[in-house]
């Protein structure tokens, strides 16, 4: 167990160093992102609201819609620190031999790499919130507190498993197909739609909220973003949280299926 | 401009057969495109549901505006994204030497020889969606207005092909693309809501000099009118003088590429 963590805590050490030397290209994609999410939300939205001539709609003032989309890119881009191309590569190039023979679960090993991502970007989101603050003032139906932030940390340590568990299997499909990289950009459309990341949840017609309440896509995206806010009280966190266990036990059983199926397929390039 | 029109032919049919090969890859990109529709559509669908118009449209000509969207991301996706991909790969790792050396305009080679076979399928369900969207249009039309709104999707394709291309340059001179392709499609979410609800300064920079505004949202407003004219000379000349200026660059780039393999 001790010798277990030892690794992970080193490989995610690696991963987090590796992120950080490109650092030029890191720091341009963060600030064009945000520029350009706060622009596009405040100018749509604006239009939105000035026409409906409503003050809320779903339960949203316009700052607080516009700090939801903040924190929703945010969150998608903490996710798409599990680039599933890294479970595709390895199987392609033969890249998985050296998961394969050391004596740690291969999956745990794409997690942790993952997670080192999920860090880094997790201090943008900091960054920025602390910036958006400075700048505007904080949405007054929006109560992000210190309790808020730790339900989201916790949020985001089930959404961004259930994310990469999810990818992985999907990623896994490699072993039978030749580029399958276009699964996963299905799946950040699908939860983009249904997971709240394009549109918060709560302006869905009842029908397709009651089904996207139970998805996993819920889980992933509206649930962190919903905690940061201060939406949630405990028990619905707790409801939340339930959810999301249970599609990380589905996706891991998938996971270990189709890996344990997909082994008896690969032929390791290059050993 | 014969022997250009063969190559192109020849550029398709050898995609399209390698394209083929990856069966798998080629229904589940058609079937991702598919949900990239639904996504957008759905969005503004459930935006409707909750105020009568945004910046002046109705839902209808919002359906009639993402459908045009939606056909110029295909156009983009059939014909020049592959390219952009490996224009990066290309310069960093020295391999352009080998497209240069052709007795053909490098940027006819290099922006158009990966005709995306999937891709030009989910083209096709593009233009069921703009029919769709035509067919829900609460305004009588008729072909001319239908004729103008195919020479500005076209004339729309243009923009975002040059700036496309204008963007990619940059890798000539920094020799990688990898972080910067992001931002461009950071980017083009501005072109995915109607340039209506943009105003001042900004609007003005999005419609001339950083022109993602006008690319789907023109097109449309030629269709609705009622100054279809004005709006349609401005699209024409933002595109003819983007497509000038990708020109110069690319021939600029072009000199100063160092050549890694060399």
């Amino acid at each position: 167990m001790t010798r277990t963590l030892r690794w992970a805590l080193q490989l995610f050490s690696i991963e987090l160093r590796r992120m950080i030397s490109y650092r030029a290209s890191f720091w341009i994609q963060y600030l064009g992102n945000v520029t350009v999410t706060f622009l596009v939300a405040y100018f749509l939205w604006q239009a939105v609201y000035a026409a409906s001539g409503k003050s809320e709609i779903g339960g949203y003032s316009f700052e607080k819609m516009v700090l939801y989309y903040m924190v929703a890119r945010f969150v998608q881009r903490m996710l798409e620190g599990f680039d599933f191309s890294n479970i595709l590569n390895d199987i392609y190039t033969g890249e998985l031999n050296r998961c394969i023979v050391y004596p740690v679960s291969v999956v745990l090993w794409k997690y942790v790499t993952s997670l080192a991502e999920l860090a880094v970007y997790g201090q943008q989101l900091l960054l920025s919130l602390g910036l958006y603050f400075i700048f505007l003032p904080p949405p007054i139906d929006a109560h992000i507190s210190l309790s808020s932030a730790g339900m989201f940390f916790g949020a985001m340590l089930l959404s961004g498993a259930l994310n990469f568990l999810c990818l992985f299997a999907l990623g896994a499909l490699a072993f039978w197909f030749e580029q399958v990289w276009t699964l996963m950009y299905m799946f950040r459309f699908a939860g983009a739609l249904l997971g709240g990341a394009a549109i918060p949840l709560a302006l869905f017609p009842e029908g397709l909220l009651s089904a996207a309440r139970y998805l996993p896509f819920n889980v992933i995206f509206s649930f962190p973003i919903r905690a940061l806010l201060g939406e949630l009280s405990f028990s619905e966190w707790l409801n939340l949280s339930f959810l999301g266990l249970c599609w990380i036990a589905a996706a891991y059983v998938c996971c270990l299926f189709v890996l344990e199926r997909g082994k008896r397929q690969y032929t390791g390039v290059g050993i | 401009m014969g022997r250009y029109l063969r190559l192109y032919v020849n550029f398709i049919r050898f995609s399209v057969s390698r394209a083929m090969e990856f069966r798998f890859d080629w229904w589940a990109r058609i079937i991702m495109d598919t949900v990239y529709y639904a996504l957008h559509i759905g969005f503004f669908k459930i935006i409707y549901l909750h105020t009568g118009t945004i910046a002046g449209w109705r839902e209808d000509q919002a359906m009639v505006f993402i459908a045009i969207y939606l056909m110029i991301d295909a156009i983009h996706m059939t014909v020049i994204s592959g390219n952009m991909y490996m224009l990066g790969r290309y310069i960093n790792s020295g391999a352009l030497d080998y497209y240069l050396v052709r007795p053909v305009s490098s940027v006819f080679f290099l922006t158009l020889r990966d005709f995306s076979g999937p891709s030009f399928i989910n083209f096709l369900t593009t233009i069921g969606i703009l029919v769709w969207a035509l067919l829900s249009f609460s305004e009588p039309f008729g072909p001319f207005e239908v004729s103008l709104l195919v020479f500005s999707i076209l004339l729309g394709s243009l923009v975002f092909y040059s700036l496309r291309v204008l963007w990619a340059t940059h890798a000539f001179w920094t020799e990688s693309s990898l972080g910067t392709d992001h931002l461009f499609f950071a980017l083009t979410d501005l072109s995915m809501k109607p340039d209506g609800v943009y105003h001042g300064l900004f609007r003005k920079a999005l419609t001339t000099v950083i022109p993602f505004a006008l690319v789907a949202s023109f097109p449309a407003r030629v269709f609705f009118g009622p100054d279809r004219f004005s709006v349609l000379a401005h699209l024409a000349i933002v595109a003819a003088l983007f497509f000038m200026l990708m020109l110069w660059v690319w021939g600029k780039a072009v000199r100063a590429y160092g050549s890694a393999s060399s």
